[in-house]
């Protein structure tokens, strides 16, 4: 608007992170050099920019994959429509294209996944957003909030259907491979199972004592797996209603579980400071565990890690941020973090990170915190260093 | 699609061949369960097809004598009989029985899929593209496919109506 009340805002160029250019980088390459032993290695300058390969390619090397460099840190405005507030969760739409951010009041954020600049909002539930989910055939999200009621939503934002799902907030939310049905956990201490066309209650999950806070179906078995208050980890039969194990290792409430798309591993992470790699197939011990640094000076009242994400591609590489807002990333194999960004340090977190998701192609991580920000993550770049030259540094159109 | 063949399929009994069910807390950890023919029986008897409320079982297009398993060798194949022998449902009831095979089993198991020696007029082409891993899996990508296969394995079986959600 032009007149004496225009305000100038600071030209900023906006940091895009755009794929593409790898896209068009592995399509060379995979001509040229078709396996990982031909492909001449990427040299720790600047200048080998150009020939960063998209985070799937790669394939004996998990830490080319992590991100760790500041992309981009997007905070709603506060105004008759939009409310600065906790994000509480996050999830990518499934072809990459924009991250749904659900915050406190009830309000679902798009940002878009390239320019990470603000699209849409929109007032989704009443309460609190606390689990989204897609599924599997992409065509619909259903959505928890805390006061238990889930909502159906198509690939274009209209809201579909309403359902008084739960007593008490909705925790947790995942969809069978086929989509016919999908099992929500929440904090009224039950697992169910719904039929996703009709909507109605198939089948309830009775086992845990206390609040459940997360839970996930396989990859393609009829198991879920959920964790809960109690501290405990159960896998169920979806089939049958029953519990086919109980794990009890975990010392505090487990707050975050994920199947591996592997099929057989999956890993929990608690108030206990740990994550858990178990294998399904032996489920006397544990595979592995990760141990979260002890960080001297922190002093919160609350510890331990709050949500998980496994990479797409990488079987051995994952993401997870803890209480404190600090994010790690871990390979299978090595105990200690093999990146982090801990809260604290200039660009990273400052409060409880609430949730993380990986960008479908893998080359983004995305982090949805209780200070009110959601804060994109990208690889660095070859030659930077872990947290990158200059975070955030505007310069469009890098890949 | 399928409909207007066989609308009067014969109903066989599915009662034999069942295993007593034991409770979790009965099961001997110790013992190792050898995966046997009844057991792949079990997992793809119930499949049902997408022409007739019906399982594979009840139309006698699977049976136990039909299903050889090697546990050591890590190798399993199935026979199935087409209700008729124009059938053209077969490659889809034989892709529901490889999907489910390949999603239950370890995967160190080889599974073969075929039509029962001379019970269907292109046999030949059936168990070829059922043995096609590329044609397999380029099928299972097909979006419309797959929820059929998925409403298959549901044990619901594909006859309810289209509710506008989904599907």
């Amino acid at each position: 608007m032009d007149g004496p009340n225009k305000r100038f805002r600071k030209q900023t160029k906006r940091k895009a992170v755009d794929f593409n250019s790898t896209l068009m980088a592995e399509i060379h390459s995979r001509v040229l050099f078709p396996d990982n032993l031909n492909r001449p290695e990427l040299q720790p300058c600047i200048a080998f920019d150009k020939d960063l390969l998209p985070a799937a390619s790669v394939k004996d090397n998990p830490a080319s994959c992590v991100c760790t460099k500041l992309a981009d840190t997007s905070v709603n405005k506060n105004n008759a429509f939009s409310h600065r507030c906790p994000v509480f969760a996050i999830a990518w739409t499934p072809e990459g294209r924009g991250l749904i951010a659900g915050n406190s009041q009830g309000e679902f954020t798009l940002w878009d996944g390239f320019e990470f600049n603000f699209l849409t909002i929109w007032q989704a539930h009443d309460t609190a957003v606390q689990a989204i989910t897609w599924s599997h055939n992409n065509e619909f999200m259903v959505t928890g909030d805390k006061a238990g009621t889930l909502k159906y939503w198509m690939n274009n934002m209209n809201e579909v259907k309403k359902i008084s799902g739960h007593s008490n907030a909705v925790r947790s939310l995942s969809f069978a491979l086929s989509d016919l049905k999908f099992v929500s956990a929440s904090d009224d201490h039950a697992i169910k199972i719904w039929d996703f066309e009709t909507g109605a209650l198939e089948r309830e999950l009775g086992g845990h004592r206390w609040d459940v806070k997360c839970c996930q179906w396989h990859p393609y078995k009829p198991l879920i797996l959920s964790g809960s208050k109690d501290n405990k980890v159960k896998l169920w039969d979806a089939r049958t209603g029953t519990c086919l194990d109980t794990i009890h290792v975990n010392k505090s409430t487990v707050r975050c579980c994920e199947w591996s798309k592997n099929g057989n591993w999956f890993v929990t992470g608690g108030k206990d400071q740990k994550l858990r790699l178990h294998d399904m197939r032996n489920m006397s011990e544990e595979l592995f565990v990760f141990t979260m640094p002890e960080r001297a000076g922190i002093n919160v009242k609350e510890k331990g890690v709050t949500a998980l994400g496994l990479h797409p591609f990488r079987e051995t590489l994952l993401a997870s941020a803890d209480y404190t807002g600090s994010v790690y990333h871990w390979t299978v194999g090595t105990e200690a973090p093999i990146a982090q960004r801990l809260s604290g340090e200039q660009g990273a977190h400052e409060q409880c990170v609430w949730g993380l998701a990986w960008h479908p192609l893998g080359h983004l991580l995305a982090s949805g915190s209780n200070d009110h920000t959601v804060k994109f993550w990208c690889r660095p770049r070859p030659g930077e260093g872990l947290t990158g030259a200059k975070d955030g540094d505007a310069a469009a159109g890098d890949p | 699609d399928f409909s207007g063949q066989n609308e009067n399929p014969v109903v066989f009994d599915t009662s034999s061949n069942r295993r007593a069910i034991i409770p979790l807390e009965q099961e001997n950890d110790n013992v190792i369960d050898e995966i046997d023919s009844l057991e792949i029986f079990d997992l793809i008897r119930d499949i049902f097809d997408p022409e007739h409320p019906l399982t594979l079982e009840a139309l006698n297009v699977l049976a136990l004598k039909n299903v050889t398993v090697d546990a050591n060798a890590g190798h399993v194949h199935v026979f199935f009989t087409p209700t008729v022998p124009h059938c053209s449902a077969s490659t889809l009831i034989g892709l529901c029985i490889r999907v489910k095979l390949q999603r239950s089993l370890p995967s160190n198991f080889k599974v073969d899929v075929e039509i029962t020696p001379g019970m269907h007029l292109q046999e030949e082409q059936v168990n070829k593209q059922l043995a096609d891993k590329e044609r397999v899996a380029a099928a299972l990508e097909n979006d419309h496919l797959i929820s059929v296969v998925h409403k298959c394995l549901s044990g619901k079986g594909v006859m309810d109506d289209d509710h506008g959600l989904g599907g």
